[in-house]
């Protein structure tokens, strides 16, 4: 079973894929802490996605679906029409550099790559797939 | 997300209520840069309804402490809850940035 959302490419919308993603992955075994954690991972990438590679234009659309596999780990595929940007390709800037310069941004995709295991990032016509994976020895209910 | 700022006898104290995200971190910004440009240099953050911050908040935090290093400003977090610590915790900035269980603990590190 899938479950998906779609929302206009603005950050003000990212409270709703919050409270999809809280809502669904309320099905898995996970701890509290564990939910919370994916939920904000999802949120860094769709607030990455709307803001540097779709401007935050409301025409545009980003769909977040989110799917189990039969090991239990948990597949989020978040897709949308913006530019291309590997993630992984993406060197983190070190934290002390980060202070120094008082950057307010750069944080993210260290959360990102700290909670999920692993994040494929691939075009599919002109729609940019990332496609995230968090294992778990957790059964869901689904 | 509702952020206020009270200024008390031994400290300025701001009061967030709600999530910080990459669309509401501005008014985060705009409470710490306003009590800078106050010169206040006690500043104490009320987290006890703080239910949800993102990398753009803790990016917020992040930005300022060099400005709190120069300038001798003492800040603490304080009564924030163990979802929203983790978030601080899994990137190491609770070791650059005071946060303690009660607002008595806070007064004692900005005093």
């Amino acid at each position: 079973m899938t479950h998906k959302i779609t929302i206009p490419c603005h950050t003000s919308k990212l409270k709703d894929v919050r409270d999809f993603v809280t809502d669904v992955i309320r099905l898995f075994y996970l701890s509290e802490k564990e939910q919370f954690l994916l939920v904000l991972a999802i949120d860094e990438i769709c607030a990455n996605r709307i803001l540097h590679s779709n401007h935050n234009d409301t025409n545009r659309q980003l769909e977040v679906e989110i799917a189990s596999q039969d090991d239990g780990a948990v597949i989020f595929c978040i897709k949308d029409e913006g530019d291309f940007f590997d993630l992984n390709q993406n060197e983190s800037v070190p934290m002390e550099r980060l202070i120094k310069d008082r950057r307010k941004g750069g944080l993210g995709v260290s959360l990102i790559k700290k909670i999920i295991d692993s994040v494929e990032v691939f075009k599919e016509g002109h729609y940019t797939i990332h496609r995230l994976i968090k294992k778990s020895s957790i059964t869901s209910q689904f | 997300m509702n952020i206020s700022a009270n200024k008390e006898d031994k400290c300025y104290v701001i009061i967030i209520d709600g999530e910080i995200d990459a669309s509401s971190s501005i008014e985060l910004d705009t409470a710490i840069s306003d009590a800078i440009k106050k010169g206040e240099r006690k500043i104490l953050v009320d987290c006890e309804k703080l239910n949800y911050i993102s990398s753009a908040g803790l990016g917020v935090f992040m930005s300022y402490l060099e400005d709190f290093e120069e300038q001798g400003i003492k800040i603490a977090l304080f009564q924030m809850n163990d979802k929203v610590k983790s978030v601080f915790e899994i990137l190491g900035l609770v070791d650059l940035i005071e946060i303690v269980p009660t607002r008595e603990e806070a007064e004692k590190i900005v005093e």
